[in-house]
C-alpha cells in the first residue's frame, strides 16, 4: 500500500522531495529513495518536469498536433517508423493510436513557419509516411491533470462543528 | 424590549456552542492555519456539480415529492444495500432532507414525548443535545473513554436506562474522535437497545469514511435492529458535497411517515438541484470518494505520528478527518491549550469541551486540510509543546 501511495503521490506532484515523499507515504526516506531508484532502473519513471501554462509564457512558443498516417513494416509493426519520427527535437509527444490515424504528435516549435517547414520538408518525406494533417493550438486549459483556470477559493469557515 | 421573556424558555435554556466562541477568536487573524473545519477541503467533484447544472438548464426549478424524487429514493435503496446490507423500500421507507442534521431533528421530534430521555455518547457533535432538547426531551450522556479508543460500552449504556429510556443515538465513526465501533461492540449495545426497547437513531455520516474495518458496519444489521434502527445518512463528508446540504434516513415506513409529517411542514421537500447532485454522487462518485479517502488516510497516518512524536499521546482514529490528541500532560484546560495554540502559534484547533465536558483534556484537530498546511501546523504545534515542556 506504502509503495502504491509514493507512486500516487510522485506522479500527481513532482515537486514533491525524497522528505515529502516520507513524511506522507510513512515510508522511511531510504525506503523512499530505494524505490526511487528501483523504478529509474526498471525504467518506470523517466523524468519529471514542470506543468507550464503556456498562454502565460512572453514569447510563448507554437505548439500543435498532428495527425499522422503511417504504413506499418513486415516484422516491425509501427515501433520503428514511430521511434524514429518521436526522435525529432520539435516532438515533444508522439504515441500510437488506434482510429483515423496512426501517431499524434504534439510539436513545440519557434514559429508557426516552423510547423510547416518540420510537416512540408521533414515528415512527409520520410517513408512510410501516408498523410497528416496539422491543428495548431489555440488555447491550453488543462494540461496533465492540472487545470490552469480552476476553482476560485471561497470562504471556508476557519472553526465548523 | 426585553426579548428574553420573549425567547422560548427551551431556547433561551440552550447554552451558545462553544465551537461559535472559538470561531469568533479565530476570525479576524490572518495566517492562521486552522485545523478547526468540519468539512473536507476537496471540491464537489466536478462530474456532481456538472449533474446539477445540467439539472438547472433542464429547468427542474419545481419541488419535489416530499420524499424526495423516486430516481434518487431508488439510487439510495441501493446504495444502503450495498454499502450497509439492509434493505429499503424506495416508495415507503426513505425519506430526503436537507442534510442529516434535518433528519436528525425530523428522527427526534417524531419520537420524543415531553420527559421521555434520549442517550447519547460523548464527545460528540454539537447538536445532539440541544436538538433533543428542543423537542423538550432529557437528554443522557454517557461518556466515551480514550482507553476504548472512544467507542461507546454496552454496559455505561445500560447504566443510563430508566423507565423514560426511549431514544438512542449513535455515531460511527465519531464527531470529533474518529471512534469507530466493533462487531462485538455494536451487537452488545444492540441487545441492551432490544432488551429496552429503544429507538436506536444511527447518525452514519461519516461510514465511507472509514479507514479500520468495514465501513459498511452499523447497528442495523445487528439482530432484532432493523425495526427499531433509523439510519441517517447523507452526502456532506464523503462526497464532499456540505453545501447541497442533501441528507437521507431509513427507516420502517412507521417512522418514516411520522418524520414525514414535519418534513412536509417545514421543510417541504429538499432542493431539487441538490438532489440531482446526490444522484450523480451515488451512481457515479464512488472513484472520486476513493481517491478522497486516499489522502484523508495518508493525513491521517502523518497526524498521529507527529503528535506522537511531540508528546502528545494520540490514538490513531479508525474514521472521520479527526484526530483527537490528550493534552493532559501540559497542565492545561483545553480551552487554555487551544487559545494559546491560536495565539502564540496561530494554529486553531477546537477545544474538545466543545464537544461535551468529558472532552477536557483533548483537542480535535480536522485533517481535510492541504498536506502542506498540516505540515506547516505540526511544526508550529511541535515548537508550542516545545515551550510548554520548557516552562514547567
Amino acid at each position: 500500500m506504502g509503495m502504491e501511495k509514493l507512486f500516487r503521490l510522485m506522479q500527481s506532484n513532482g515537486e514533491l522531495t525524497a522528505d515529502d515523499l516520507s513524511r506522507r507515504t510513512g515510508l522511511s526516506v531510504e525506503e523512499v529513495r530505494a524505490q526511487i531508484a528501483e523504478w529509474k532502473e526498471q525504467g518506470v519513471i523517466r523524468g519529471r518536469q514542470w506543468v507550464i501554462h503556456n498562454d502565460k509564457v512572453q514569447n510563448r512558443r507554437i505548439k500543435a498536433l498532428i495527425e499522422v498516417k503511417i504504413k506499418p513494416e513486415a516484422g516491425g509493426g509501427y515501433d520503428r517508423l514511430a521511434n524514429r519520427i518521436a526522435r525529432f527535437d520539435q516532438v515533444i509527444s508522439c504515441s500510437l493510436y488506434s482510429g483515423s490515424y496512426d501517431l499524434l504528435l504534439e510539436v513545440e516549435v519557434d514559429d508557426s513557419l516552423q510547423v510547416a517547414t518540420f510537416v512540408f520538408d521533414t515528415l512527409s518525406k520520410i517513408e512510410g509516411v501516408i498523410s497528416t494533417q496539422t491543428h495548431f493550438t489555440l488555447k491550453s486549459y488543462k494540461h496533465n491533470g492540472i487545470q490552469f483556470e480552476g476553482d476560485e477559493d471561497e470562504e471556508r469557515l476557519p472553526v465548523a462543528p | 424590549m426585553n426579548y428574553s421573556s420573549k425567547i422560548s424558555e427551551t431556547v433561551g435554556a440552550i447554552p451558545r456552542s462553544g465551537i461559535r466562541d472559538f470561531f469568533e477568536l479565530v476570525i479576524g487573524r490572518d495566517d492562521v492555519i486552522s485545523l478547526g473545519v468540519g468539512e473536507p477541503d476537496f471540491k464537489t467533484p466536478w462530474n456532481i456539480r456538472e449533474a446539477a447544472i445540467y439539472s438547472l438548464e433542464k429547468g427542474q426549478t419545481s419541488y419535489t415529492s416530499n420524499m424526495g424524487l423516486l430516481s434518487l429514493r431508488k439510487s439510495i435503496s441501493r446504495y444502503v444495500k450495498d454499502l450497509f446490507k439492509a434493505d429499503y423500500s424506495p416508495e415507503s421507507e426513505i425519506l430526503v432532507t436537507v442534510g442529516v442534521s434535518e433528519a436528525m431533528d425530523l428522527a427526534l421530534r417524531a419520537l420524543c414525548n415531553p420527559g421521555d430521555e434520549v442517550i447519547y455518547h460523548e464527545p460528540c457533535y454539537v447538536s445532539y443535545s440541544p436538538s433533543i432538547a428542543m423537542t423538550h426531551a432529557i437528554p443522557v450522556v454517557v461518556e466515551t473513554k480514550k482507553e476504548y479508543n472512544f467507542a461507546v460500552q454496552a454496559e455505561d449504556i445500560a447504566a443510563k436506562i430508566t423507565p423514560k429510556s426511549k431514544v438512542l443515538i449513535l455515531n460511527y465513526p465519531t464527531n470529533p474522535t474518529g471512534a469507530v465501533a466493533s462487531p462485538e461492540e455494536l451487537e452488545a449495545i444492540a441487545k441492551v437497545a432490544v432488551e429496552n426497547d429503544l429507538i436506536v437513531l444511527a447518525d452514519e455520516i461519516y461510514s465511507e469514511l472509514t479507514y479500520e474495518g468495514d465501513p459498511g458496519l452499523s447497528i442495523v444489521q445487528m439482530p432484532g435492529m432493523r425495526e427499531r434502527t433509523i439510519l441517517l445518512h447523507g452526502f456532506s463528508k464523503a462526497f464532499a458535497m456540505t453545501g447541497f446540504r442533501m441528507g437521507y434516513a431509513c427507516a420502517p415506513p412507521e417512522l418514516i411517515e411520522a418524520m414525514m409529517k414535519i418534513h412536509q411542514y417545514a421543510m417541504l421537500c429538499a432542493p431539487i438541484t441538490s438532489q440531482a447532485a446526490a444522484l450523480e454522487a451515488l451512481e457515479r462518485g464512488g472513484p472520486a470518494v476513493e481517491e478522497m479517502k486516499v489522502n484523508y488516510e495518508m493525513r491521517r497516518d502523518y497526524m498521529v505520528r507527529r503528535l506522537n512524536e511531540m508528546g502528545l499521546d494520540c490514538h490513531s482514529p479508525g474514521g472521520a478527518f479527526y484526530v483527537f490528541p490528550d493534552i493532559t500532560r501540559y497542565g492545561l484546560s483545553s480551552h487554555e491549550f487551544a487559545i494559546r495554540l491560536l495565539e502564540e502559534e496561530d494554529v486553531a484547533a477546537v477545544p474538545g469541551t466543545a464537544f461535551g465536558e468529558c472532552g477536557e483534556g483533548f483537542l480535535r484537530c480536522c485533517y481535510a486540510t492541504a498536506f502542506d498546511q498540516l505540515e506547516i501546523a505540526m511544526d508550529r504545534m511541535e515548537s508550542f509543546v516545545g515551550r510548554l515542556v520548557k516552562q514547567a
